[in-house]
């Protein structure tokens, strides 16, 4: 089924638009309708991730687009503003609504709402196989009639029924659709007042919509469609439209009200329950446990890192492979060099090669890790760990699902930011990425652990306090200062579903996982390559190393800002090399203050990394004659809230999407660096003697 | 905090679990109303609590399909404790 690119040029090609609530497997359908044909892209100027596919059948191709997850088509989210702007701005040939045919009730009201569209509509039924294991028996003829639309029933996760919904789509595409009006029950108070402002409207609404659709909007209380007509219409006619409106929000509670009442009446007579013993659920021991608020903490615990741990074995495991035939190319292409060509050899052997080898394991260990969120979320585990999480992680204002990526984040945060996705709206997922990437990953303990270790031995404990209760207050100032600033709005509260659990659908979670790897690689990996190339040439020239670099003059201009930390420009290049990898700020330490354990080429610190080297406590003995206590507490801090390494920061800019906001990113957590590591020195300075 | 009472109307974040109740009104902005509805909560329809610890989140059962509630947003919910008749 899956389009063969080369057969289908020419043809005659239709748009379909993919719409469903959450949770109805709207991604597994896409991705049986279009194979690997798939194209991942954003939605013109959002940072809302777009999706399109493509098949043919019978000569035309057909172009899918997954438009997001959406409960209804009110303004207020960004993936339902597109997901309607889509529909009435482009005007797709087809809307294929994907419905949770084991949650009728509620699922179809995304149909309610859309039928007053007057867009061509095809029902899918998904999920038949569920519905019937839950004893539910669906007239699918009759509720197409009472629908007015071609109903096709299908289980997407075993293939079944994806034939006739390609056929639905192929014949319905070409049918101009009458347009279906909902006849609300005339006994509701707002049928009539529905009624009067359609009157009102009428001659003012857009071509591209439809006039009852916009007048439920408007009794809803619908910021963006009430704007538009507010626009469109005189001042006059406006007032008294307005007069109409209800000063409070039930209007919207009344609209949606009605389109329940409309579904229940259609259920009425094609849906029947045969499991009618009074109970209304079944939850299972493990559905008992997972959202206990100790047990399934606990279990959350364990599961998350479980995955993490397997994750990072994977990682290295992978890296430990390819690290001799690392170190073998680059013997090799030394000696054939000899002394000729010098610089191109250095690129190769400190800038290329090491950089590549980051990206490789960077992809494995996030192939795993989006291995195993896709797996939970897909199996309906996830909304239960975000549901135990949510208990601690509203105190300091995010969403139970930022507990997964803060504590990904431990071990590093790259798999954090990419961890992010999990969180349902891009205002929450947004301020996960932000707080997340700063999580000090085991970099940064080791680095302050090592510090601590050489500067403040008997009362490092209370240095570690002090850090962590600074961490966790700097996290609740950012997440109240974007709730301030550029994510000022109303919070989302939690209002999620906890969908039933099932097994897992390997076809999907590979696609997921596949998907987003790819996508790294295109977008992220070719970041962090540029930024190795631009570190190399930084550090290299003109003199072929670090101390005479162009890096150095560069962080020598910048040692009066040091000063203000009690930092020389040796202690400063060491903040300034955490940003590409944090253990690499050690080794620039052995180098800058004269112990050669290195070559002193910045890639060669970035290898540390992985495998760092040895002689820390000879470092530690020059660093004690050579560094003030005070300045040492002011590195721990600033190096606590330093830019995220480069990696991550390609992260950030692969999730968001946006380069405001990777940038926005990199500035405040160089100001929160520069800020608290002055602060650390100035109190250092009264705490401590100096030397 | 008296809980399950014999009030009338009570917030959702009151009602023991294994109750059933029906939806009064929900009091909030237009949008948590709006994500509210979409999500099935409406006046009038009928939920079954299915877990609630008197602090954290809520679970309710409604229209076939379990909702978490955040406390605040169970507290926006007035219900009156019953099974209407669906």
């Amino acid at each position: 089924m899956p389009l063969n690119e080369s057969s289908s040029r020419s043809r005659k090609v239709i748009t379909v638009a993919l719409a469903g609530q959450p949770n109805t497997g709207k991604s597994t359908l896409f991705n049986s309708l279009t194979g690997s044909n798939q194209h991942v892209g954003n939605w013109p100027g959002k940072t809302v991730e777009k999706m399109e596919g493509r098949f043919a059948r019978n000569g035309s191709t057909c172009r899918i687009v997954d438009l997001p997850g959406t409960y209804s088509l009110s303004a207020g989210s960004k993936e339902e503003i597109i997901a309607r702007d889509f529909i009435i701005k482009e005007a797709p040939d087809l809307v294929v609504v994907v419905v949770d045919a084991s949650q009728l009730t509620r699922s179809l009201y995304l149909v309610a709402e859309m039928l007053p569209l007057g867009v061509p509509l095809v029902v899918a039924l998904n999920m038949m196989d569920v519905a019937r294991v839950r004893g539910l028996t669906i007239d699918v003829d009759r509720l197409a009639s009472h629908l007015g639309l071609r109903v096709v029933p299908m289980t997407a996760s075993k293939n079944i029924g994806i034939g006739d919904l390609a056929e639905a789509i192929d014949t319905e595409a070409c049918a101009r659709p009458s347009y279906h009006r909902i006849h609300f029950d005339p006994e509701n108070a707002f049928t009539s007042l529905l009624g009067q402002i359609e009157n009102c409207i009428r001659g003012y609404v857009p071509t591209a919509h439809q006039t009852a659709w916009v007048a439920q909007k408007l009794l809803e209380g619908d910021g963006g469609i009430i704007d538009l007509m507010q626009q469109r219409m005189h001042e006059e006619q406006w007032q008294s439209l307005r007069a109409m409106l209800p000063a409070d929000h039930q209007g919207a509670l009344a609209v949606a009200n009605a389109r329940y009442d409309w579904i229940k009446k259609i259920l009425a007579s094609c849906l029947v329950r045969n499991n009618s013993d009074g109970t209304p659920i079944r939850r299972n021991m493990f559905d008992t446990v997972a959202t206990h608020p100790l047990a399934g903490a606990i279990l959350g615990i364990a599961v998350t890192l479980t995955g993490f741990i397997l994750s990072a074995m994977t990682a290295f495991g992978s890296v430990a492979v390819v690290h001799p035939l690392a170190v073998t190319g680059i013997q090799s292409i030394q000696h054939m060099a000899g002394d000729g060509l010098p610089v191109l050899t250095d690129f190769i052997c400190q800038g290329l090669i090491p950089g590549l080898r980051m990206v490789w394991g960077v992809s494995v260990f996030i192939f795993a890790i989006m291995l195993f969120i896709g797996l939970i979320e897909d199996i309906g585990y996830l909304p239960r760990m975000a549901y135990v999480a949510d208990l601690f992680m509203s105190r300091i204002g995010l969403p139970g699902k930022s507990i997964m990526p803060l504590f990904m984040g431990l071990g590093c945060n790259i798999a954090a930011v990419m961890g992010c996705r999990v969180v349902e709206t891009t205002r929450q997922r947004f301020k996960t990425i932000v707080i997340s990437s700063h999580v000090p990953c085991p970099g940064v303990m080791l680095t302050i652990a090592f510090i601590i270790g050489v500067f403040f031995g008997p009362i490092a404990p209370l240095i570690v306090i002090a850090a962590v209760a600074a961490l966790l207050l700097q996290t609740v100032i950012t997440s109240k200062l974007l709730d301030h600033s550029v994510l000022k709005g109303i919070g989302d509260g939690m209002l999620m579903e906890l969908p039933p659990y099932h097994m897992p659908n390997w076809r999907t979670i590979w696609n997921y996982v596949w998907r987003h790897l790819k996508a790294f690689l295109q977008k992220a990996g070719s970041l962090i390559m540029a930024i190795v190339v631009v570190v190399w040439a930084l550090s290299y020239f003109p003199g072929g190393n670090m101390v005479d670099s162009y890096l150095a003059s560069a962080v020598r201009c910048f040692e009066p800002v040091g000063m203000l930390m009690g930092m020389d420009w040796k202690l400063l290049t060491c903040l300034f090399v955490a940003f590409f990898s944090k253990e690499a700020a050690l080794i620039a330490m052995a180098v800058l203050y004269g112990l050669q354990t290195a070559d002193g080429s910045l890639p060669h610190m970035m290898m540390g990394q992985l495998f760092p080297q040895a002689g820390n406590a000879a470092v530690g003995r020059v660093l004690a004659e050579s560094v003030s206590r005070p300045s040492a507490l002011a590195f721990i801090f600033a190096i606590l809230f330093s830019v995220p390494c480069y990696a991550t920061v390609g992260a950030i800019y692969y999730e968001t999407k946006s380069l405001k906001w990777t940038l926005g990113s990199v500035i405040y957590y160089t100001t929160l660096s520069l800020v608290w590591g002055i602060a650390a020195y100035q109190a250092g300075l009264l705490i401590f003697t100096p030397r | 905090m008296k809980t399950d009472s014999t009030e009338t109307e009570i917030s959702l974040d009151r009602i023991l679990p294994n109750t059933w109740a029906v939806i009064q009104s929900i009091s909030g902005d237009g949008r948590f109303v709006s994500r509210a509805a979409g999500r099935g909560l409406t006046t009038a329809s009928c939920l079954f609590v299915v877990q609630n610890f008197r602090f954290g989140p809520m679970i309710v059962f409604l229209r076939d399909t379990q909702l978490a509630l955040g406390r605040s947003e169970a507290k926006r919910v007035i219900v009156r404790r019953g099974h209407a008749a669906e």
